[in-house]
């Protein structure tokens, strides 16, 4: 048999343990991609489940044991879609220290992927240990940068893992103006830092591969988005969240728990830091898209391998904002508004880390839930990362397997997928036919 | 003085073991020691024992032996083995956090792992009996580490 008739397999067992498991299945044959299929093992739909007959005031705290590195995501999702089912509104202050705790999120979220996770894709180490020992420096203001992510989310939510102060209606106990004093200084510092990455990741080397994504986002009329705004995209979407349903479908797929999700009548779309960034632009500070455009990117951009510089600017963007937020800060009158529940139905999407959070719910009179439906933003992205890899493997063809599974690896790692837990998710194997 | 550090999380059974036999060695060394509980994110541990002197280290392992083996490893001295200690999200585990600090010379001059091999890790609460029965053993162990 020639060389170019022979098939390649290549197979990853094990993604990683994370919330579930994942795998992925690469077939080649005479030089041909034949299949593609990223399988993940999707735990929200055990959650649905469970969410059902609990009472609507319960479900932040729930949801927010879904993900470890994203509960403040999942927190303001759920309150967000109560809130809007018995017809509140949180506004003002609180309305900012949820802007506040979700820039934490970002900043120990993105830190972690950034210089943990993806930067030693760029560089050929094996893993963050491995680069360690030759940038010693990066990988500790990265660890730096990430733990002031930490403390925001800690100081206003209690604790940094699953914070236990964010409820229906706002918070359990709100900051006094002088408690941000220590916090205020360590953001200062941290927002500095992240200029210092910015030039370090922005002289990476970039995989030349841009595509035509349809990149879909929340957009508030003033704001970067964090927890509210129309869903729009660049291809002519532009809805509100309650009409989520009308526009996406979740599609069953053989070779997978998740669903896949798509856009109805045009299949994958793109969501998370690359999306916010390319449709939000001019809604960042002048200081921080002079930072962007320093950067090496332009308004929009449209290589996924360089969502690395995009986070490390959502990095900057969140600690700016955080900056604002403190100083402007004056400590409302009560920690929450009254939260009496009703029948109703409830939409919350808000931006999490890796992208779109929409969750859906439907509560009884008495605020119990009756039905729950949450879509995380990986499931979202897996079609779109198979369609990545069905145009990106093709380009890479001559390259030994071992080298092509580290691209693959990478080419995943762009969007930060739960299952890139480990830095070693990819076993691989591979079957010359 | 000596920092526990008791790793898990506490709705995925034995993996909650960790935590337990650092809530219950409380009661028993009191406070002659430091003692924190976490959930095994591997940045914030290095961050919490960077300048610590000596830190003492308990986590569920999942390696294939007999539910309720217990380890000690001297983990300043060198790496754990393989994939020892199971991961309870997708952070750097434990083992990463410790190579890394190796790396990045952050390491406390004495870091005594123990682990407890677990049975069951599927969410929920309540440890196997297995697990339970060892913890006592454990305590013993870590008490006698901590008095050395």
């Amino acid at each position: 048999m020639s060389e170019e008739k022979k098939s390649r397999i290549l197979k990853v067992d094990v993604l990683a343990r994370v919330e579930g498991e994942g795998a992925l299945y690469v077939k080649i044959k005479e030089n041909k991609v034949k299949d593609v299929q990223l399988r993940i093992f999707e735990p929200p739909r055990f959650f649905e489940a469970f969410l059902r007959g609990r009472a609507f005031t319960e479900v932040p705290d729930i949801t927010a044991r879904i993900c470890g590195i994203c509960p403040i995501a999942y927190m303001m999702s759920a309150c967000h879609a109560m809130e809007n089912a018995i017809g509140i509104k949180v506004e003002g202050q609180l309305r900012e220290l949820r802007r506040l705790i979700y820039c934490g999120e970002w900043i120990e979220s993105h830190g972690l992927h950034v210089f943990m996770l993806h930067a030693p894709d760029f560089l050929g180490y094996d893993d963050a240990i491995q680069m360690a020992k030759d940038h010693q420096g990066i990988v500790n203001l990265g660890l730096q940068l990430k733990k002031v992510g930490n403390e925001i989310v800690s100081f206003l939510g209690g604790r940094e893992i699953h914070p236990i102060n964010v409820r229906v209606g706002g918070f359990y106990k709100v900051p006094r103006k002088a408690d941000f004093k220590p916090l205020e200084e360590k953001i200062k510092w941290a927002r500095d830092a992240s200029l210092e990455a910015l030039e370090w990741i922005r002289k990476l080397p970039f995989p030349d591969f841009e595509q035509d994504y349809e990149f879909v986002s929340l957009r508030h009329p003033e704001e970067y988005p964090f927890n509210e705004g129309r869903l729009v995209s660049n291809k002519g979407l532009d809805i509100a969240i309650s009409e989520y349903h009308n526009h996406f479908v979740e599609e069953h797929v053989s070779y997978t728990h998740a669903l896949h999700s798509v856009i109805k009548g045009r299949g994958s779309y793109f969501t998370g830091p690359l999306a916010r960034y390319s449709l939000n632009f001019d809604r960042l500070p002048a200081e921080v898209q002079d930072a962007a455009r320093s950067a090496g990117l332009d308004a929009t951009c449209q290589n996924p391998f360089k969502s690395i510089i995009v986070r490390t600017v959502e990095i900057l963007y969140a600690l700016t904002e955080a900056i604002r937020i403190i100083d402007n800060y004056e400590r409302p009158d009560q920690p929450a508004v009254a939260a009496p529940p009703c029948e109703g139905v409830g939409y919350g999407c808000t931006e999490a880390p890796r992208g779109s959070l929409y969750h859906r719910y439907q509560i009884d009179r008495k605020g119990n839930v009756l039905d729950a439906n949450i879509i995380p933003p990986t499931s979202q992205n897996q079609k779109q990362i198979e369609t990545d890899l069905w145009q990106f493997i093709p380009m890479h063809m001559n390259l030994t397997d071992e080298k092509l599974t580290w691209q693959c690896e990478q080419a995943i790692r762009n969007y930060d997928p739960c299952i890139s837990c480990a830095t070693h998710f990819l076993k691989l194997e591979i079957d010359r036919g | 003085m000596t920092l526990v550090i008791g790793i898990g999380n506490d709705f995925r059974r034995d993996d909650a073991a960790g935590l337990i036999t650092v809530q219950r060695l409380k009661g028993v060394v009191g406070n002659k020691v430091l003692f924190l509980e976490q959930s095994g994110d591997g940045a914030l541990l290095i961050e919490s024992w960077k300048d610590k002197e000596r830190v003492v280290l308990i986590d569920a392992a999942q390696s294939g032996r007999k539910p309720g083996t217990i380890y000690r490893f001297e983990a300043d001295k060198f790496p754990l083995p393989g994939r020892f200690l199971r991961y309870s999200t997708h952070q750097l585990g434990v083992n990463e956090a410790i190579e890394l600090a190796r790396a990045l010379k952050q390491l406390p001059q004495q870091l005594i792992v123990f682990g407890i091999e677990g049975k069951y890790f599927g969410p929920g609460r309540g440890l196997s009996p297995e697990v339970a029965q060892s913890i006592p053993k454990l305590i013993d162990q870590v008490k006698s580490e901590i008095e050395k």
